[in-house]
């Protein structure tokens, strides 16, 4: 091989690696796996910040367990290095300061939860819990580490465009939002993205490092290769949850599951990409998160866990379930409507067959039971009757008006942008047959020329 | 919240993306692609390497190599919190430490109480952040400390010795000072417990309760050169009914505050009468320990 086709295949694997660069990071993906996992993060982080109300300032302020001086020592280097972990609630002293700080947080948070200026909500609800992390120093636990990154990874997204009061908001007031630059920004339409793609390699990436590490660590002990791990997992009676001592009689199973779990963790980071590995790398994600939150009394941990898999999940995947869910839903409101049609009918019958029986009505009868007849055909009649029919009817007639609408937005921008390329492709139609024109012109002058 | 239509969820075009405002109508030319790629690679460091530091680490210190990638991106690490190791129950799943706890009010009356405590730290997120307080102090443990030879041979490590046994001391002293807090200003003494776990052979053979007092040890806050005794049990945890019940009785377990030094030795007043004299001690150490820090800083 000489030089030249040496440097010739050095440059055609560059190409390959920087164009699978860009299709990993820049090609624009849909938000819609971020969106649940946001519903999920900031459903824990309201839950941890909480349960911290119910004994704030034994965690935070000057009468803390780890009061605000220490906390603030453990970091500035008054002990062993100092560090960036730096909070500003190592200066706050005062319990109604804190009590108020406390209730911001906790309010962003739900914003953030539901999806309410996701824009603004997101990096403040993530801000606010790196404070209170770097000043809880000492009473965190791996709950703390994964939502925090959740909460930082889906802030960079625009997980708030859709399952979101945002979602809402920009289609109650999509005129106001198409007037307005930084409505447009606080409520982004829904689609694909760079920055939902980014933020879902990211947070990808960053569990592959978690699992990747934690089995390192792992295999540096010894009860992870003799087996004997999980027993002593289960065996402890500060994290048990549920008593599993049973597993003693049982060494060939929590041996197994000893071994199962390390070479999971260790090869998480390369099994979790093949498609045909991931359902398997992810089955296991959960059935072992699912035991730390059933067995080992940290149910928040577990769960989190398992909602930072979903991440794997493949937004598409999640909207064709839900396709599959609101096809089915639909087949179901039809089947109400059917009965509740055939209902009406059964009650019309009734009528009539007593109409038409023994019972010759007078003028009054015939009136009511006219009017009683008529009745039955009203939705205040049908409430009474079906009150469920009737809400799911309602609910039905609400959701297709939605459709209605997002579907004519949709074409009004489709029309727009037709519209606009039937415009260039006058215009380049009027520039071709301008050229044709003159060249028609040119042709003839030339047989004039030849002829004369 | 809104549901997404089957229109919206099968007709996203890149057309549509074009004309999305912020992010979501971000597609970057070529220049911000390799600025945002370099800002991934540097974030994905500071993701990687901590935790690599954290294993990279052995009796001779961390790696030389590791240390030097490790340090551009340390700081803004430290800040968003990624340095972590993700050691769960690693290398070995081990042995719980609590905080054992003896309030001893102006009559002489002691109770006793342990952290964490599944019957006073309800839900369970609130006993995990008790349990792993407990945790912390025996983490951070130093002995008290240095040898006097270590001074002689190694001031450094025997420096850093010093400012561990401060920073042990400070967040022991935090503990108590709180404990005392929310215990209307009474005496306050705490220790380290260890709780072993059997391994699956022993309980096989004879099954024993997880918190049978056997499996309970106290950890003694004694230097390395101090005579070994015989480990300590001590009581199973008590609830605090059942611990104001013996105290009213006057129950001999309870009599003696407790600190976390050798049985048999002389209660020191650091601990039962908390601590003012080693605070002392300690902020000594910690002013020292921070002018050294700025003389490194510098």
């Amino acid at each position: 091989m000489n030089a030249d086709s040496a440097i010739g295949t050095a440059g055609c694997w560059l190409r390959a690696v920087s164009q699978a660069w860009d299709r990993f990071w820049f090609k624009p993906g849909l938000p819609n796996t971020l969106a649940v996992i946001r519903i999920c993060t900031g459903a824990m982080l309201l839950y941890g910040h909480l349960v911290l109300a119910t004994e704030l300032t034994s965690f935070l302020g000057d009468n803390a367990w780890i009061n605000n001086e220490t906390a603030r020592q453990l970091h500035d280097g008054a002990f062993v290095g100092s560090d960036l972990g730096r909070s500003y609630l190592w200066w706050i002293s005062s319990p109604v300061l804190l009590w108020m700080h406390h209730l911001v947080a906790i309010a962003v948070t739900f914003a953030f939860m539901i999806g309410f200026m996701t824009r603004v909500t997101a990096p403040a609800a993530w801000f606010l819990q790196l404070m209170y992390l770097h000043r809880l120093t000492g009473a965190l636990f791996g709950l703390d580490q994964i939502v925090t990154y959740t909460a930082m990874y889906l802030m960079i997204s625009p997980c708030g465009s859709c399952y979101s009061v945002d979602a809402w908001l920009r289609e109650k007031l999509a005129s106001r939002r198409s007037a307005s630059r930084w409505l447009q920004f606080l409520w982004p339409a829904y689609g694909r993205s760079v920055a939902a793609n980014v933020a879902t390699r990211m947070l990808q990436l960053h569990l592959c490092v978690i699992y990747l590490f934690g089995g390192l660590a792992k295999a540096r002990g010894e009860a992870w290769w003799d087996g004997t791990a999980v027993w002593f997992a289960v065996g402890n009676y500060e994290y048990q949850s549920l008593d599993m001592t049973w597993m003693a009689s049982y060494p060939l199973l929590f041996s197994a599951l000893t071994h199962l779990t390390l070479f999971w963790e260790v090869f998480y980071c390369a099994l979790v990409w093949p498609r045909m590995t991931r359902p398997i790398v992810l089955l296991i994600a959960v059935a072992v998160h699912g035991g730390i939150a059933m067995f080992l009394g940290m149910i928040t941990f577990g769960v989190m866990m398992i909602v930072a898999n979903m991440i794997f999940i493949d937004p598409a995947w999640l909207l064709a379930v839900g396709k599959r869910k609101s096809q089915a839903a639909d087949d179901e409101i039809s089947k109400v409507m059917d009965e509740a049609l055939d209902q009406i009918g059964e009650d019309d019958d009734s009528a009539i067959g007593d109409d038409e029986g023994f019972h010759i009505p007078d003028d009054d009868d015939l009136s009511l039971h006219d009017d009683s007849a008529f009745e039955s055909h009203s939705d205040d009649d049908l409430e009474v009757a079906l009150p469920e029919a009737a809400d799911e009817l309602r609910a039905v007639i609400e959701e297709r008006e939605q459709k209605i609408r997002l579907a004519r937005e949709k074409i009004k921008q489709r029309e727009q942008t037709l519209a606009e390329r039937e415009q260039r492709y006058r215009q380049r139609v009027e520039r071709l047959k301008a050229r044709e024109a003159r060249i028609k012109e040119a042709v003839a002058k030339k047989r004039e020329k030849n002829e004369s | 919240m809104k549901q997404l239509s089957d229109s919206e969820s099968t007709e996203v075009s890149p057309a549509s993306t074009g004309s999305q405002p912020g992010f979501a109508a971000f597609l970057p030319s070529t220049r911000l692609k390799v600025v945002f790629s370099v800002l991934i690679i540097f974030h994905l460091l500071a993701v990687f390497l901590p935790p690599l530091a954290f294993q990279a680490n052995g009796p001779f210190g961390g790696s030389p190599s590791v240390g030097t990638l490790l340090r551009p991106v340390e700081g803004y690490g430290e800040f968003l919190y990624l340095n972590r190791g993700y050691a769960f129950f690693a290398p070995d799943p081990g042995p719980s430490h609590l905080i054992q706890v003896a309030v001893t009010d102006p009559s002489g009356q002691v109770v006793e109480s342990m952290y964490p405590d599944l019957d006073n730290q309800w839900p369970r997120l609130k006993y995990h952040r008790h349990f792993m307080l407990a945790e912390f102090l025996t983490d951070i443990y130093q002995p008290p400390g240095p040898p006097p030879e270590l001074a002689a041979e190694d001031p450094a490590v025997a420096d850093e010795w010093t400012r561990l046994r401060a920073r042990y001391e400070h967040v022991r002293q935090s503990i108590v000072d709180h404990l005392k807090h929310v215990n209307d200003g009474k005496d306050v003494a705490i220790r380290r417990i260890e709780h072993l776990i059997p391994s699956f052979i022993q309980y096989v053979e004879e099954p024993i309760a997880l918190d049978d007092p056997r499996l309970y040890t106290v950890l003694l806050d004694q230097s390395l050169d101090a005579p070994l005794g015989p480990p300590e049990t001590i009581p199973p945890p008590v609830d605090s009914e059942q611990a104001s019940a013996s105290a009213a009785t006057g129950s001999e377990s309870l009599k003696a505050p407790l600190d976390d030094r050798l049985p048999g030795e002389e209660a020191d007043k650091d601990t039962v009468e908390p601590a003012h004299g080693a605070a002392e001690e300690s902020s000594d150490s910690t002013e020292d320990a921070d002018a050294t820090s700025s003389e490194e800083a510098r």
